[in-house]
């Protein structure tokens, strides 16, 4: 008996680290914030579709990265124009706002952070073929998301992390 | 602001050409989305009262799923086809190559004249498509509502919600609806010959009396067990041009629809619709033979009630001919035109799902090609294939795409890991395909064996739920040789020594053939491995030229020949090196029955032997695989 709660013990232990390790990977990545952002649509009420690519050695990885990603092209990056479907421009122009409010985002952008209430998977979930690509060693992987970017606005200037439009500039 | 009805044309043809562009741009490289490619049928005029009735047949035929049918009152070109060059005799070796050469070239030369003849009297037939493509009426009006029926029909559920998300859903819809003009495809039937099998009897024997005569073997006529029809077939699959260029012209020169007010303009329009040359590529050619047969002994239909065989007239035969044409068309357009390979991204990863079903025709073991995009070094998109995957549970999605469509269960079968997003695209087989191998510790159906093996769900290509339950079965024609040298181990040492001869005297050598049917079962994740367990049964020979019999007190060499039929059943492990070759080894039993010496040996004496021969065995073989 000792023997076997051993086992589980240790098996639990290696499933657990494994897991751990592949969270320290997607985070790594997620620091390093290499993406690119597409915009595909624009949607209905302030609403915007983008593709972002992510990078990572895991196919998974990057899906789980890509979220974050597209939150964050939002509010640092903008998204330029694409054929007829208009740009967005980021949503603060302050470049240092990140290391200023460290605190701030690091918590927004934790695993279910508050990021999460903007943004969704648009369609099925699924990704296309065409989104999934190897280059060299690494996955880059398209994602179309949905984003709310109204309602991120109104979050950030409520909690002060950037002005309203009406407060002028 | 109100615009003319020129605007209107000129901006819904803008923004065709702008989607032209975006689409083109997206999957220049490698195809990664499927959309329904439409298919007309067209014969060329018939030559005798047979063929029409074939092409006639083509009016009720159903088109396979992933296809939409376009069918037209005007089918029949009136056009001759000139004979298709045929490959040379090769009686000079070291002629051989410019022989090939000088046929490929005169193959090329008999395609474009073909190609020009059909193209040019096929323009009608394009012309009566395109107008109920796009719904013209009578007075000459035209719209996209069809074909957006058709574009919502054919989205999958990421384009349906994709639309739904947008502002601009329409645009969406307008994408797909002209991706499926672009797949627009005009096949074109020649019958080059149509024989029953009276005449293919009378030619098989010309030439098997011709080869005699060469020979100077004895002439023996060929067996005539089957009646029915054998025809001699070509096709052509074209496809429409629909580019930039021709939509900027069409959009100019004929599109017409209510907002078009003036009756001189709608006058110009209408002249320019009835005169418009639609072009078309060739997409593949190709010739084939078509069968419909039966056996022709009226014994074999009097015991067969019991299984519903009935009969059939020779028209019923002519009848099952454009099937035949229409597989053979599909299967080779399927291999050979990006725009027939149905696809769709991996949707689940435990178990396998992806987003096709019904809609797109799939059939129980269909066989799919996973491929992964891989940028090369000069920045290119290729795509590398990681694994194979069969249908294993096929869903119904025969239903405008909501979001919410149902994913069909796919089972892999060799390769690496699969992922989400990889492109599953079809890439069917033959459903053919033979095994080499090695038996051991049977001497009977050991030796250097082959096998040939159909899968059966191949032959059905069925989405029903009995087709489930035929999946992985194949049905084998088994046959093995092997030759002892010395005749060690043909029977125990006992018997010999009994008999009192001496084995080792002796060279014998083994026949046996007969039929199995085993299963492919998978059982690891990749499926590289795969469990098969076979049943079967056969007939075995034992023979030997130098028997010296010696009960007969004469040293005079005789022949010796043991009989009998036998039962096995193995289980098999194989492993995928390619989806086309496996290895596989195999072990089980065999039971022989009924051994029987030849006639002119007295059986009496040597009753003992046939101990040895029956009861069971414990065989084991391994060999190569390969599946086609």
């Amino acid at each position: 008996m000792k023997k076997l709660n051993f086992i589980f013990i240790t098996l639990l232990f290696v499933a657990f680290s494994a897991s751990s390790q592949s969270r320290k990977k997607a985070d790594k990545d997620t620091e390093e914030w290499r993406y690119e952002l597409e915009v595909v649509q624009q949607g209905h009420e302030g609403s915007y579709l983008v593709k972002v690519w992510s990078y990572s050695k895991k196919a998974n990885v990057a899906i789980e990265q890509a979220k974050k990603n597209a939150i964050h092209g939002i509010i640092f990056r903008g998204v330029s124009a694409s054929g007829r479907v208009p740009g967005q421009p980021a949503l603060t122009n302050n470049p240092n706002l990140e290391m200023e409010k460290q605190e701030f985002f690091d918590d927004f952008f934790a695993d279910g952070g508050k990021y999460m209430k903007f943004v969704q998977v648009s369609g099925d979930g699924s990704v296309a073929a065409e989104d999934r690509l190897k280059v060299g060693k690494e996955y880059k992987i398209g994602v179309v998301l949905s984003i709310n970017v109204e309602g991120l606005r109104n979050d950030l200037q409520a909690t002060g992390m950037i002005k309203s439009l009406s407060s002028g500039f | 602001m109100k615009h003319s009805s020129k605007q209107i044309n000129k901006i819904i043809f803008t923004s065709l050409v702008i989607i032209n562009l975006f689409y083109s741009v997206t999957f220049a490289q490698v195809q990664t989305k499927f959309f329904r490619p439409s298919i007309t049928t067209t014969f060329i005029k018939p030559a005798s009262n047979e063929i029409a009735k074939v092409y006639e047949g083509f009016a009720t035929l159903p088109m396979e799923g992933r296809f939409d049918n376009r069918s037209v009152n005007s089918n029949m070109l009136n056009i001759t086809i000139p004979p298709r060059p045929e490959m040379p005799k090769m009686e000079n070796p070291l002629g051989a190559k410019r022989a090939i050469e000088d046929y490929k070239r005169s193959l090329k030369d008999w395609d474009n004249a073909v190609s020009k003849s059909i193209s040019g009297s096929i323009s009608p037939i394009g012309k009566e498509v395109f107008g109920n493509m796009f719904s013209r009426t009578s007075d000459g009006n035209m719209s996209w509502d069809k074909l957006m029926e058709a574009a919502n029909y054919s989205a999958t559920d990421n384009q349906a919600l994709s639309a739904k998300e947008s502002k601009n859903s329409a645009n969406e819809m307008e994408a797909i609806a002209n991706e499926l003009v672009k797949r627009s495809y005009y096949v074109v039937y020649n019958i080059k010959s149509i024989k029953t099998y009276e005449q293919v009897y009378n030619d098989i024997d010309a030439s098997l009396k011709a080869l005699s005569i060469k020979t100077k073997k004895p002439f023996k006529p060929t067996p005539r067990t089957q009646e029915g029809w054998q025809i001699d077939f070509n096709y052509f699959i074209y496809k429409l041009v629909w580019d930039d260029a021709t939509v900027n012209d069409f959009g100019d020169k004929a599109w017409l629809d209510a907002s078009t007010t003036d009756p001189a303009e709608r006058a110009k329009k209408i002249t320019a619709f009835e005169n418009y040359e639609f072009k078309f590529e060739l997409a593949l050619s190709g010739g084939s033979t078509a069968n419909a047969s039966q056996s022709n002994n009226p014994e074999v239909y009097k015991n067969a009630k019991f299984f519903k065989i009935v009969r059939k007239s020779m028209d019923q035969l002519l009848a099952e001919l454009p099937s035949s044409m229409q597989d053979v068309m599909v299967f080779k357009g399927g291999r050979e035109i990006e725009d027939f390979k149905m696809r769709a991204p991996i949707f689940q990863e435990k178990p396998i799902t992806v987003k096709l079903g019904t809609k797109e025709g799939l059939y129980y073991d269909e066989r799919f090609f996973v491929y992964e995009m891989e940028q090369d070094k000069e920045g290119k998109t290729v795509k590398k294939r990681r694994g194979v995957l069969r249908t294993s549970n096929i869903a119904d999605n025969s239903m405008i795409a909501t979001g919410t469509s149902p994913a069909s269960k796919f089972r892999q079968q060799g390769g690496k890991k699969l992922y989400q997003g990889t492109l599953v695209e079809l890439y069917e087989d033959y459903g053919y395909g033979f095994s080499i191998g090695y038996g051991l510790l049977d001497n009977f159906i050991g030796g250097a064996t082959v096998s040939a093996e159909v899968r059966i769900p191949r032959l059905f290509k069925g989405s029903g739920k009995i087709n489930k339950y035929l999946r992985g079965l194949y049905l084998n024609v088994n046959a093995s040789y092997n030759p002892l040298m010395m005749g060690k181990k043909i029977f125990d040492d006992k018997v010999f020594i009994e008999a009192g001869v001496e084995q080792d005297k002796y060279d014998f050598q083994c026949i046996s053939y007969g039929g199995s049917l085993s299963r492919e079962t998978y059982f690891t994740r990749k499926g590289n491995l795969y469990l098969m367990p076979e049943i079967g049964g056969g007939l075995f020979t034992a023979s030997t030229e130098d028997y010296n019999d010696p009960t007969d007190g004469e040293d005079k060499k005789e022949k010796l020949t043991a009989e009998g039929i036998y039962v096995n059943g193995s289980l098999g492990l194989g492993y995928h090196f390619t989806p086309m070759i496996s290895f596989f080894v195999k072990g089980g039993f065999c039971m022989k029955l009924a051994p029987s010496w030849d006639a002119d040996i007295d059986t009496k004496n040597y009753s003992k032997d046939f101990k040895t021969i029956e009861g069971i065995s414990i065989p084991v073989f391994a060999g190569l695989r390969f599946r086609f």
